[in-house]
Formats: structure tokens, C-alpha cells, sequence
């Protein structure tokens, strides 16, 4: 059977060949084909087969082309009876018109090389960022049928724009009552202490067994969870990522069964997931099942910590898993408020695609930087056309002695496209090259400046989408020229005596390009300006502390040997060794590191605000941000004290006190004074006794150093832990010293392993690197624009100096006979001088309106700065007029240093 | 290709596996590729095909065999290659054999 198929298909591959030869070969052509697939069987094995057929047919398809090819030529010999070199193969006329592009490129090197380098740069920041727009915004996640994958959460609209996470009871609810999903899962991810030896801080997820069938991912080694392991009382068990099995096991095929420690507590290994399983991005390297105990479900509604991940039924569409999500909410809005279930009214269902939150941050920006590269390679097409414009009016001549000699219009044609061909295919090449040094650059740079860098690479459509623009510009430029041979000017051009260039029109035309390219210029620069003053007051804002000379780190205690009375005499004995190393001067440690923490939004009673909830609900005063702190907390931040007093060692042991910040005291106090004011927070069920208010302190940026500040609540390590029985495991300590980080770090390191060695120290680093590290985003976007900025700049200065340089020789007659009749050279400068300013002064113009449009709609990336900034804007203006004065600068030297003389002589 | 048929009368797949065995596996030659090759030598002159033997069918094979002319191209070609050998040799880019 499979002989009849094979012996069909060689037929019908040999019926590429020219009837003529088949003729002659046919049979023999299938007995050859045939050895050919069994030799090749033989070679290797059953992919040999495929393999002899594509060989097959490659060479078929090419053996037919040369055969007609060589039949034609022969053919036209035979006619003309000539071996005429206009006859020569195409094979031979295509060597030779290279050859002669490459000899005409290499005599205008200077013109060549600045072509090359403007394609290369205009494509190579292009690809660069399509690239990265692509791996970030784009490429599905790598899960199957990726785009089937919701997100599904919960939202509280009259507390938070953002969505919110479900409680395990309400996780368990949805899934069991959903129809619109086969499948549903819930993770929460934190952080962990991984390791016994040298322990390392590193992300856990724990996940319910729906989870990973729900992603359709299996571990490569092992067994997945199943419901028995999230049982409460199951055995600890844990599933490793790739890259924890690679650095924790070396790999080790039978690790399976093996132990490892998780926050000091052995746990049994069941699996490795492959390489490159993530989920959102988070780095997870642990899974552990998350317990679900519906023994717990009356009391633990209002704890919201999972997130859901749901895959549609088979033709489910989005809509239709939203309405039923409506159908799930109005079932909710049946049973009374405080029933706390999901509902349409204030916790109501929040459904999106899996992974558009991840990235919902950075699509603005990315955009954005994507629309500037493409001006980037505006402004390269419009250098472009501008060089091989300016390169025709001096070939003109060239051309039309060619013209004169006999060379036939189709010959000078593709000629032109030869030259167009080759400066494209070097400047793509060279594009793709800058391409992938630079992204593996920003890449290297910028690790975490945008989610999901891991999955960015160069992409094979962006680099053929790259080549195609790059090979069609460059022909385009180098052919527009030719509808100019037609020009009868041409003809007399012969005879001139000097090459002049068809006046007018292309001069005009050129113009206008530079116009536009300093234009464009404009809009990038002062872009990019906008963003650069952006990030320098995002970075020097106040912060509400002073964050100068002052060094952190993190420890975080197992709870499984630190109970609460052991963390905190821990902290506390180790503020102790801190303070006494030489160069210190303050030590405080701190449950929240600023500026990006999350929010703790937990209700509080205050005393004076009457709670007219229904019996035993809590009050629904929520402060966003719970600080616990040591005694000198405030004075080694440095955080202003706006009324009142700090905590001080009476209060270690004395009556109950809570400092607020400013905003608290605004928004709960209003024009009342809180300091004696009392308030619970939500510890222990609010059995505590009431907290006394002593002081008010200035804002500290927790939610990020552009978000405005939040209300805040300063609690003492010390009172909570021995009042509520509770204390922070993660405790964040504040070194103030005169000395560096750097210098400070092995003492600091020291102190810690001399309590205990199994501790790992995370997060060492100065409070400026904390602050500067919370604005890598927009940093890393304000560098990329910079350069493109630059970029652009740089190509707008070729594109002046090269049409400034033509003005000169095109009017290097007219100045010369300017100067034999005793202009001063001062003058010609500043005639073309003056000129090029024109050109730049209307560019900068059009710039300028446009940057202000674009201003408006940019206006959310900036921060402390206005769209229409006078600062920024003169800046531009002068950067743009002395980067003009320059490129025109050498042209018009030139043209003062004209010998009247010799052009004299010239005219005769 | 000439080098093959050097030892005498062949069919077109027996040269090809001939190559094959000469350059140890180096050059695979394609159905398309060698009947397209031969047809060049034909007309070279280097090559001649030899008469249908009166016995055969039609479709069976045809026999190509070296003329004068091929067997001096083909000599030239190795002297020159032995030359570039020697010479090799000479400047101790290879080993002696």
C-alpha cells in the first residue's frame, strides 16, 4: 500500500522536471528516487524517510529551475548566434550586478556605512522592544490551551479598586456550584525558609489538588496532590520546581521520597514539576497542598487569602462564565448580609483572563515604547530616503554618461536595486545583531524591571517581520531615484560641466524630511525628558523617613521552634548585639519594610466612633497599614513626630499605647485631638483592652513612593506579644550607621549567626537601594526612551548635516561669486547657518505641538511633573537648535572656504 | 561521477551508489541532481551512452560509459588534485602517508 502512495507521489514529483528531460529519465528518475529513500532509511532510521522526500523534492524543484534556466539560454544562443554578454545566465548577470553594487558602495564608504548604521539602528531598536512587547503582552502562558485560563477572584468595590482574594469556604462553594468551569483550583503564595544547612528564602505555593490538572501540567517526576493530602492532620508532603530539585538535590533522579526541610519542619517529597513551570511569574519554587478543613468554614469566611484559577467547560465562552457568575452572586444576595457570602453587592465575583493582571501594569508603558521605536524607524526611512536622494543627485550624472553609452534602462534599474539589496541586507543584519545585544543587555540590567522577562527572546516572525522592512526600505530608497532618469534633463546633463542636481523638486522634498525628522526628534526627546524628571522625583520624594545611611535586612523565624515569646525576645536580643557594633548609632526592627508593602486593611474600633453593627460583627473602620516595632523604631528611622511622643521602654511593660500617622488622625479624628484617644485593634478577636493613643507621627510612603500615604498604626513588638500572645515571624531591621552597607553587612551577618546559625539573612541592602528599587519600572522605561531619544536625535543630525551639506555644493558657484565680489565669510555662514535653522526652528515647532498632545495621553507615566513642563520643554528646545547649529556648522565652513578663484575659472 | 564509471559501463543508480562508496558517504547524490548531471557530461562529450541492448524492455536502464575525452578531463582533474596533495605535503600541512 504504502509502495502504490510512495510510487504516486514520485510521479508527481517528477512531473516538476521539464517535459523533455523526464522524457529521457523518467523511469529511471522513480528507480533512483527509491534507492535514494532506502539509503536514507537505512542512514536513519524512520526519519530517514521524511528526510529522502524533502531532499527529494528540494532537489527536483532546483535541478528544474537550472534545466529550463540553461534550455532557455541556449535557446537564445542558438537564435542570435552570439555569446553576447548582455546574454550572460542570470546566475552570471546576478554575480555581476553584485559585484558591481558592492564596488559602487565600497567608493561611497562614508554614504554606505551611515546608511547601514541608520537601518541597523531604526531595526534593531525595533525588533529589540517588538520582541519584548511580544514575550510580555503576548505569548500565551505556557500552560495548554492558555487562553481557556481564568483568574477568578473577589472584589469589596466600596473598600478597593483592585480585586480582592476569596476565603478557602468561598473557594469551595464556586467550584462545587460553577457550570461554567471543568475545572477549578486555589493557590496562595508567600515566602518560606527552604533547607537545613544553609537555609534559603524562597516562594511556596500552596495549592489545592485541583490546581495542576486545572493548569494541565504534571509533575516530571512523582504524583501530583491529591484530595487525601489537603485533608487537615495529612502528612507533610511537598512538590519541588525544576530549579529547586537542580540546586537543592543536584538533580537527583531519587529524590522522590527523599526530606526536605520547610520552615524547620521535614517534609516528604511526591515530585518535581518540568523546567519553566511558574505560576503568574511569582518564581514559585515549592508546592505544598493547601489544607481544607470545612470543619473551620463557619469561622474562617472573612479570612480572603487564595486566588482561584478556573479552565472554561469545552464552548463556554467568557460571557457566558460571567453570567454565571452573576447566577452564583444573586443565589448570594438571597441569605442576609452578614451571612458574608459572595454577592452582586459588596463582594461580589471578579473574573479575568489568567495572567492579564500580571501584566495589566506594564501594557501602557510597553506600548508607549513600542509607538517610540516606531518613530525611531520613521525617522531612519527618513534619513534613509534622505541619503540616497542626495547619493542620486550626485550619481545623476553617472547615469546618464551611462545612459549616453548605451546602458539600457532595465540594466541601470537593477543596478540601483542591487545597491538598494545589499545596503539592506547588511543594515538588517546588523539590525538583528544590535537587536540581540541589546535585549540581552536591558535583560541583564533590568531583571525584574518587567513580568514574565523570562519568556522573552527574540522571536523568528519579529526577525523575518524585521528583514522584510529592512530589504524594502532599502530597495524602495534606492529605486525612488530612478523615475527621476526619465527627466529629459537627463540628456543635457552630458554636456554640463558640473553636476547640479535637478533643482527644485528633490531639494524641496529633502527639506521637508528633515523637517520632519527634527520633528519626530522633538517628540522623543522631550518624551523621554518628561520620563527622566519623572523618575528623578520619584526618587527623591519624601519618603517620610530619612533614608540616608541607614542599611536593612530581614530575618524570619520558623514558627515550629520560635513560638511569639521566642520571636520576640529573639528581636530584641538581637537589636541588643546590633547596637553595640562600632559605628552604629540607632537600631530599631519593624514588621512592614516601606515603600511597597502590601495593604493589611484590618477593621478597628475606635472608642469614640460608635459600632452599630449587628452583635458580634466586627467594626467597619479598616486602617490600612499594621506596623509593629521595637522601642527606637522611629528614632533610627528618622520619622518625623508631629504631636505626642515615641514609644519608650515605660511602655514595654506599661499600660497599652498605639501611635497613628497624620492621615489616621485626619480621617478618624478629624478636628478632635487623638492623643489620649483610645482604639482596639482587631488582635485576639478585639477581647484586648483598649490602647491609648500617645502619639502622632508624620507619613511614611508604604504603598508604593507615588501612592499617596495610607492610615497607618505603629503598635509595640513587645505589648502584642505579651497582651495578644501574637509576634511578627518576619521582623525587619533598621541599622543607622556612618558606615556603608557593604562594610556593615558581615557584622551584621555575624550577629545574627552568633543567636543562630540556621538563620538566613535576607534582603541586605541600604534603605536608598529599597526606595530606588521600587521604581525600576519606570526607570527601566525612562533608559530605554533616553536612548531611543538619542537615537533619534543623532539621526536627525545626519539627516540636517546631509541636506545643508547639498545646499553648499549645490550653491558653491554662487558663493564663490559672492565671495569674488567681496561678500565676508561671515555672512555665507550665517546664510546657511540661518537656513538650517529655518528647518530646524519648524521642526521644533511641530515637535513641540506634538509632544504636547502626546503629553495629555502619557500623563498617568508621569509623576510630579506636568505634560507641558517649561523646564523640560526649553531644555529640548536648546538641546535640539545646538545639536541643528552643529550639523549645519562643518557645511557652512565649507562654504566660506570656496576659492573664488577656482570657481571662477570653473564658469569661464 | 567520471571517476565511477572509470572502471566501466554503468547504469545511472549504480554510478550514483558508486560516488557514494568513492567519497565514503561525502557526496549523496539526488535522482534529479544526477540525471541532470549526466545529461551535461553527454553533451561535455565526456560521457557516451551506450545502445539500447536489443534484448531490453523499454524503461529499463540506460548504460553510460568514459569517452577518450572524459577519461583525459578526468585524469587532468586528479593530477591537478595530486598536485595540491604534493604540494600540501610539501609545505607539511599534511601528514605523510
Amino acid at each position: 500500500m504504502s509502495g502504490r502512495i510512495s510510487r504516486i507521489g514520485l510521479r508527481a514529483v517528477a512531473r516538476i522536471l521539464p517535459r523533455w528531460f523526464r522524457a529521457s529519465a523518467s523511469s529511471e528518475f522513480e528507480t533512483a528516487a527509491h534507492a535514494c529513500v532506502a539509503r536514507e532509511r537505512a542512514r536513519f532510521g524512520r526519519l530517514g524517510v521524511p528526510w529522502a522526500w524533502w531532499c527529494i523534492v528540494l532537489d527536483t524543484v532546483i535541478s528544474s529551475i537550472a534545466l529550463r534556466r540553461e534550455a532557455r539560454v541556449s535557446r537564445r544562443q542558438a537564435a542570435s548566434g552570439s555569446h553576447g554578454h548582455a546574454g550572460g545566465s542570470t546566475m552570471e548577470q546576478l554575480t555581476l550586478d553584485t559585484r558591481r553594487a558592492w564596488r559602487a558602495c565600497w567608493r561611497q564608504r562614508g554614504f554606505t556605512a551611515v546608511a547601514i548604521i541608520t537601518i541597523a539602528l531604526g531595526l534593531g531598536a525595533n525588533t529589540a522592544v517588538f520582541s519584548v512587547v511580544y514575550g510580555v503582552l503576548w505569548r500565551p502562558l505556557p500552560y495548554p490551551e492558555a487562553g481557556r485560563l481564568h483568574r477568578i477572584a473577589s472584589r469589596f468595590p466600596q473598600q478597593f479598586q483592585s480585586p480582592f482574594p476569596m476565603s478557602v469556604p468561598e473557594f469551595v462553594e464556586f467550584r462545587d456550584r460553577t457550570r461554567a468551569y471543568q475545572d477549578v483550583g486555589a493557590y496562595y503564595i508567600g515566602e518560606v525558609t527552604v533547607g537545613a544547612e544553609t537555609p534559603e528564602r524562597t516562594q511556596r505555593a500552596l495549592v489545592t489538588p485541583e490546581l495542576l490538572p486545572t493548569l494541565k501540567v504534571a509533575p516530571v517526576l512523582g504524583r501530583i496532590f491529591t484530595p487525601d493530602d489537603s485533608r487537615p492532620g495529612a502528612a507533610d508532603v511537598v512538590t519541588l520546581s525544576w530549579s529547586a530539585w537542580q540546586r537543592l538535590f543536584a538533580g537527583d533522579p531519587d529524590v522522590v521520597g527523599q526530606q526536605v526541610r520547610i520552615n524547620d519542619v521535614p517534609h516528604a517529597i511526591v515530585g518535581v514539576m518540568p523546567a519553566g513551570f511558574d505560576l503568574l511569574d511569582r518564581r514559585v519554587d515549592i508546592l505544598q497542598p493547601l489544607t481544607v478543613d470545612p470543619a473551620t468554614f463557619p469561622g474562617s469566611r472573612a479570612e480572603h487569602y487564595v486566588f482561584l484559577i478556573g479552565r472554561l467547560a469545552p464552548d463556554v465562552t467568557e460571557a457566558q462564565a460571567r453570567a454565571d457568575a452573576d447566577r452564583l452572586q444573586r443565589e448570594g444576595d438571597l441569605l442576609p448580609a452578614a451571612e458574608h457570602v459572595l454577592n452582586s453587592g459588596h463582594h461580589p465575583i471578579h473574573i479575568e483572563p489568567l495572567g492579564a493582571q500580571l501584566v495589566a501594569d506594564v501594557r501602557g508603558p510597553l506600548l508607549l515604547l513600542q509607538g517610540a521605536v516606531l518613530l525611531v524607524l520613521l525617522v531612519a526611512c527618513a534619513n534613509l530616503a534622505n541619503l540616497f536622494l542626495a547619493r542620486a543627485d550626485t550619481r545623476l550624472r553617472e547615469y546618464a554618461v551611462r545612459t549616453a553609452l548605451g546602458a539600457s534602462r532595465r540594466q541601470l534599474f537593477r543596478q540601483m536595486l542591487a545597491e538598494g539589496l545589499l545596503i539592506g541586507a547588511l543594515g538588517a543584519g546588523a539590525g538583528v545583531l544590535l537587536a540581540q545585544a541589546g535585549l540581552s543587555t536591558l535583560l541583564a540590567v533590568n531583571p525584574d524591571a518587567v513580568p514574565r522577562a523570562g519568556e522573552i527572546r527574540l522571536d523568528r516572525a519579529v526577525l523575518m517581520f524585521t528583514l522584510v522592512v529592512a530589504v524594502l526600505t532599502a530597495v524602495v530608497m534606492a529605486v525612488v531615484p530612478f523615475a527621476r532618469l526619465r527627466s529629459p534633463a537627463l540628456a543635457t546633463m552630458v554636456s554640463r560641466s558640473e553636476s547640479r542636481g535637478v533643482a527644485g523638486g528633490p531639494a524641496r522634498w529633502r527639506s521637508l524630511l528633515v523637517v520632519a525628522e527634527v520633528a519626530l526628534a522633538v517628540l522623543l526627546v522631550s518624551g523621554a525628558g518628561l520620563l527622566l524628571r519623572s523618575v528623578w522625583n520619584l526618587t527623591h520624594v519624601d519618603v517620610g523617613f530619612d533614608r540616608a545611611r541607614l542599611t536593612t535586612f530581614s530575618v524570619v523565624l520558623p514558627g515550629a521552634s520560635y513560638d511569639a515569646a521566642r520571636r520576640s525576645a529573639f528581636f530584641a536580643d538581637l537589636r541588643r548585639r546590633l547596637r553595640v557594633i562600632p559605628g552604629v548609632e540607632a537600631v530599631g526592627s519593624m514588621s512592614g519594610l516601606p515603600p511597597l508593602r502590601s495593604m493589611n486593611v484590618s477593621d478597628t474600633d475606635f472608642e469614640h466612633i460608635p459600632n452599630d453593627r449587628p452583635h458580634g460583627e466586627p467594626p467597619i473602620e479598616n486602617v490600612d497599614y499594621f506596623q509593629t516595632v521595637s522601642v527606637g523604631y522611629i528614632e533610627a528611622m528618622g520619622i518625623g513626630v508631629a504631636r505626642g511622643r515615641v514609644f519608650d521602654e515605660r511602655d514595654t511593660t506599661g499600660e497599652p499605647t498605639v501611635i497613628i500617622n497624620a492621615q489616621l488622625a485626619s480621617q478618624f479624628f478629624g478636628e478632635r485631638n487623638p492623643l489620649g484617644a483610645r482604639l482596639k485593634p482587631p488582635f485576639g478577636g478585639f477581647t484586648l483592652p483598649w490602647f491609648t493613643v500617645v502619639g502622632v507621627l508624620e507619613d511614611v510612603k508604604q504603598g508604593g513612593v507615588a501612592a499617596s500615604s495610607g492610615t497607618e498604626l505603629y503598635m509595640l513588638d513587645d505589648q502584642i506579644t505579651r497582651l495578644a500572645g501574637q509576634s511578627p515571624s518576619q521582623q525587619h531591621l533598621v541599622v543607622r550607621s556612618g558606615r556603608s552597607t557593604a562594610a556593615l553587612a558581615p557584622t551584621l551577618r555575624e550577629a545574627v549567626m552568633a543567636i543562630d546559625p540556621t538563620l538566613p539573612v535576607v534582603g541586605l541592602r541600604s534603605m536608598d537601594d529599597v526606595i530606588a528599587g521600587s521604581v525600576s519600572e519606570p526607570r527601566f522605561l525612562s533608559m530605554l526612551l533616553s536612548i531611543f531619544a538619542m537615537v533619534t536625535l543623532a539621526l536627525a543630525a545626519i539627516g540636517t548635516y546631509g541636506v545643508m551639506a547639498y545646499l553648499v555644493t549645490e550653491r558653491r558657484r554662487e558663493f564663490g561669486i559672492r565671495l569674488a565680489l567681496g561678500a565676508d565669510r561671515g555672512r555665507i555662514l550665517r546664510l546657511v547657518v540661518g537656513r538650517g535653522l529655518l528647518l530646524m526652528f519648524a521642526g521644533l515647532g511641530i515637535g513641540l505641538a506634538g509632544a504636547m498632545a502626546m503629553g495629555r495621553l502619557a500623563s498617568t507615566m508621569l509623576f510630579g511633573v506636568s505634560a507641558f513642563d517649561p523646564v523640560t520643554i526649553t531644555g529640548v528646545a536648546v538641546l535640539i537648535l545646538s545639536v541643528g547649529v552643529a550639523a549645519c556648522l562643518l557645511p557652512a565652513w565649507r562654504a566660506t572656504r570656496v576659492d573664488p578663484l577656482i570657481t571662477l575659472a570653473e564658469i569661464r | 561521477m567520471l571517476m565511477a564509471l572509470a572502471d566501466g559501463e554503468l547504469h545511472g543508480l549504480a554510478i550514483m551508489n558508486a560516488v557514494l562508496e568513492q567519497t565514503h558517504g561525502a557526496i549523496r547524490l539526488w535522482p534529479a541532481m544526477l540525471y541532470r548531471n549526466l545529461d551535461r557530461l553527454l553533451v561535455l562529450g565526456y560521457i557516451g551512452e551506450l545502445p539500447a541492448k536489443a534484448t531490453s524492455m523499454a524503461g529499463s536502464p540506460r548504460f553510460f560509459r568514459l569517452t577518450p575525452l572524459g577519461r583525459k578531463a578526468c585524469t587532468a582533474e586528479a593530477q591537478r588534485l595530486s598536485d595540491v596533495v604534493e604540494t600540501a605535503r610539501s609545505k607539511r600541512l599534511l601528514g605523510k602517508t
